[in-house]
């Protein structure tokens, strides 16, 4: 008798317990629009944790060490498919083929023999948010070693140009009030600690991007009453100015050697436009206008970009067909500026998992909502689109990726988590 | 001395026949929707006189010198326009009841202008990415972007261009005119939303386009972030829904988004009235805009943070509340 009440107590409790981790997955998943499918997955995960994860390609991503941290010490002898470089807050981060020399020792017939041999090798080089610092770790040992010593400390953000040898930092400084840009170059020796040799550019530029191919750059500051849009070399110097707008809220970018792009800064509120201005005629024509929430991102293929537009509970992104003026609706709902372009015709996107009611892109660049992403690839001649893999589910953390940086091979992707601004490698 | 006779005769005639000629022949005007025409646009032409019965006439329509619509009464034409600055001709025929034929030529020649605005005085944290928005009582500037091509096809330099604003359907002549490629005001508390209109022409009139946009306005609101010593404030994550403390103390900074501010940067100018309250007892602050928070070695629970802030008009003013749990 006594055996059987715990048997049904056993069996109410069991029962009890599966629904009250239906309702609480519920719960989680109530903004998000996830779909039953979904929930259920979501709710044997949590009991049943174990559970396989493979990526694109088929690969069983658990059995292997797919995911990992670097620590400091020893070099990594095998890479994990995703990998966290640093847990510290960084302000900005790239990734960069270089032509390194090295020691080797030759045996020859006297011995052991010095000799430098060049190599080409990948790099991550990234600025610690609270200090400025520089690190590089390179890809032949996940060894990550301090380049600069030079202390900004409260960075908002460091530009890196594509070699990766000229940095901006960017900083509010509350004592003046004034936007701070530092531009200097980094050092090229690896092995010591160097200083970066700058110069502050102009006081509160507004925006500011690096020239796809050379140490220069393109940004914006208000003067009296205009908006004045200026390229220079990295250090300010030979100063042009290419646009003036009484408008003063644009964001730039200079996606290729041939043109900027000029974007109304986004409001879910505000029906924004796109403009392109030539680089050598400084002619201005219109990518895009009258776009809810726009956002706007091209690669170095100057006929196509990808165009975001956002409101209530709603991201939507297009693939922008310059010459005809054409826009295709990918079906996948992210930012422009959560992708990245390659070299073959590929764009890789971190795409939220589900959108939590709120008004976009505002309220994501307020910081009130942060996404759960997975990984995917959007083929830009075929427009197909593909998970690669989810990334979230893979880090065992929620990554929201921004600052997304692939490498020249597409084969590397670092990016940064919005959430606690970590950075992280991904093998593709 | 006849020979001028002969002459003055001869042009006294031919004056008195051409003014025969115009009494006679029915005046026709035109209207075409929309008034500013931009590329691409679905314009709309339609006849229309006081003098003669259109609707009995006989009228040929062609559109670059191919025929596209004839027939009595066809007093309506639609068409796509074409490109920015490429110029479309339209010739109609109209052979009125009396017999006498009137022609008119109409050009199609589609500009744009785009009209864009911001709160200037509206406060948003530096690097912030998206639009500030305006709070009742703003300052809010329009300005134009405009794409005025000729049939060279150069676009006319926006300095050098006319501009007509027009603010709740008045016109501000003293704003506009030649260069005049902004308008600022300052949104009344009356009105919830503002519609502004400019119209931009080059100076001799042949090319000309209009704009107009609807401008919402918003409650100014108040997000908590966490700050650092090392890392400043982390902008990236917001904390209204509440802070686990951690770590033995860290700093708030409260965020005043959209409250106008004397400057744009500057929060600490003074516009703006802040306040801060734990459980609340009011409680100083190190600077107007940030509270570092402490907590007690052994203590654990939480507290209620409030956030006031006043701004300098009306409708300006909000409240943010967090809890901070130790």
């Amino acid at each position: 008798m006594r055996n059987k009440k715990l048997f049904y107590f056993a069996i109410g409790f069991l029962l009890f317990a599966i629904i009250f981790a239906f309702a609480f997955q519920f719960l989680k998943n109530k903004n998000g629009g996830g779909s039953t499918t979904g929930l259920i997955n979501s709710v044997f995960e949590n009991i049943f944790p174990f559970k396989t994860i493979v990526d694109e390609k088929g690969n069983n991503l658990t059995e292997d060490l797919k995911v990992g941290q670097l620590e400091e010490g020893p070099e990594i002898e095998t890479r994990p498919t995703l990998l966290k470089i640093t847990p510290l807050p960084v302000s900005g981060a790239t990734l960069f083929d270089a032509t390194r020399e090295k020691i080797v020792y030759q045996e020859t017939a006297s011995g052991s023999v010095p000799v430098t041999e060049k190599f080409i090798g990948r790099f991550i080089r990234y600025a610690e948010k609270s200090s400025g610092h520089i690190y590089e770790v390179p890809f032949d040992g996940f060894v990550k070693s301090k380049i600069t010593g030079t202390t900004i400390p409260g960075t908002e953000e460091v530009l890196f140009d594509n070699t990766a040898n000229y940095a901006i930092f960017r900083y509010y400084d509350d004592t003046v009030g004034r936007i701070k840009s530092f531009s200097g170059q980094i050092p090229t020796s690896s092995t010591e600690i160097g200083r970066v040799s700058g110069e502050y550019l102009d006081d509160d530029i507004l925006s500011i991007s690096f020239s796809p191919k050379d140490a220069k750059i393109i940004f914006s500051k208000e003067e009296g009453v205009y908006t004045n849009i200026f390229t220079s070399d990295f250090n300010g110097k030979n100063k042009k100015q290419t646009f003036s707008s009484p408008f003063s809220e644009w964001l730039l970018d200079w996606p290729n050697e041939n043109n900027f792009t000029i974007t109304t800064k986004p409001s879910s509120y505000f029906a924004g436009f796109v403009y392109q201005i030539d680089a050598k005629t400084n002619a201005i024509e219109k990518i895009s206008g009258n776009v809810s929430g726009v956002t706007y991102k091209e690669g170095s293929d100057q006929n196509k970009g990808l165009l975001g537009s956002a409101g209530k509970d709603s991201l939507v992104l297009y693939l922008l067909n310059k010459e005809t003026g054409g826009a295709t609706n990918l079906s996948i709902g992210t930012l422009p500026e959560k992708c990245t372009f390659s070299s073959n015709s590929l764009v890789y996107c971190f795409v939220p998992n589900f959108l939590p009611s709120a008004v976009y892109p505002d309220d994501w660049y307020k910081g009130k909502v942060l996404f759960s992403d997975s990984l995917w690839a959007i083929n830009l001649d075929s427009r197909a689109a593909n998970k690669i893999v989810d990334i979230s589910e893979l880090a065992g953390e929620a990554i929201d990726g921004i600052n997304l940086s692939l490498s020249d091979d597409n084969e590397d992707l670092i990016f940064i988590n919005k959430k606690d601004l970590s950075l992280w490698l991904y093998d593709l | 001395m006849k020979k001028l006779l002969v002459l003055f005769i001869f042009f006294v005639f031919l004056f008195l026949g051409q003014k025969n000629a115009e009494a006679l022949s029915p005046s026709v005007g035109f209207s075409i929707t929309p008034e500013a025409i931009a590329p691409n646009d679905l314009v709309t032409i339609k006849l229309n006189s006081f003098s003669t019965d259109l609707n009995r006439a006989n009228m040929t329509w062609k559109v670059d010198g191919a025929t596209v619509l004839e027939g009595v009464g066809k007093t309506e034409y639609s068409l796509t326009a074409k490109g920015l600055g490429e110029q479309t001709k339209v010739d109609i025929t109209i052979n009125t009841s009396n017999g006498i034929p009137v022609l008119k030529t109409i050009f199609i020649n589609p500009q744009s202008a785009d009209l864009l605005w911001e709160a200037i005085d509206s406060y948003t944290p530096p690097f912030y990415k998206g639009k500030a928005l305006p709070a009742r009582e703003a300052l809010i500037k329009t300005s134009v972007v405009p794409f005025l091509k000729g049939s060279r096809g150069t676009f006319s330099n926006p300095n050098s261009l006319v501009y007509n604003w027009e603010q709740n359907y008045k016109p501000y002549p003293s704003l506009s005119g030649y260069g005049k490629s902004f308008y600022v005001f300052r949104n009344t508390f009356l009105n919830k939303e503002e519609l502004v209109k400019v119209k931009v022409s080059t100076t001799d009139g042949t090319l000309t386009t209009a704009s107009s946009a609807k401008i919402p306005f918003f409650e100014p609101e108040i997000i908590f972030y966490e700050k650092k010593p090392a890392t400043g404030t982390l902008f990236n994550q917001a904390k209204n829904n509440g802070l686990s403390l951690t770590e033995e103390e860290t700093s708030i900074i409260g965020v005043p988004f959209f409250f106008s501010t004397k400057t744009k940067l500057g929060v600490l100018d003074g516009t703006l009235s802040l306040s801060w309250k734990i459980n609340n007892y009011s409680v100083p602050s190190e600077k107007p805009d940030t509270i570092t928070v402490r907590k007690q070695q052994g203590d654990s629970g939480y507290s209620i943070l409030d956030f006031s802030v006043k701004g300098p008009y009306l409708y300006q003013k909000g409240s943010g509340s967090l809890k901070i749990s130790f």
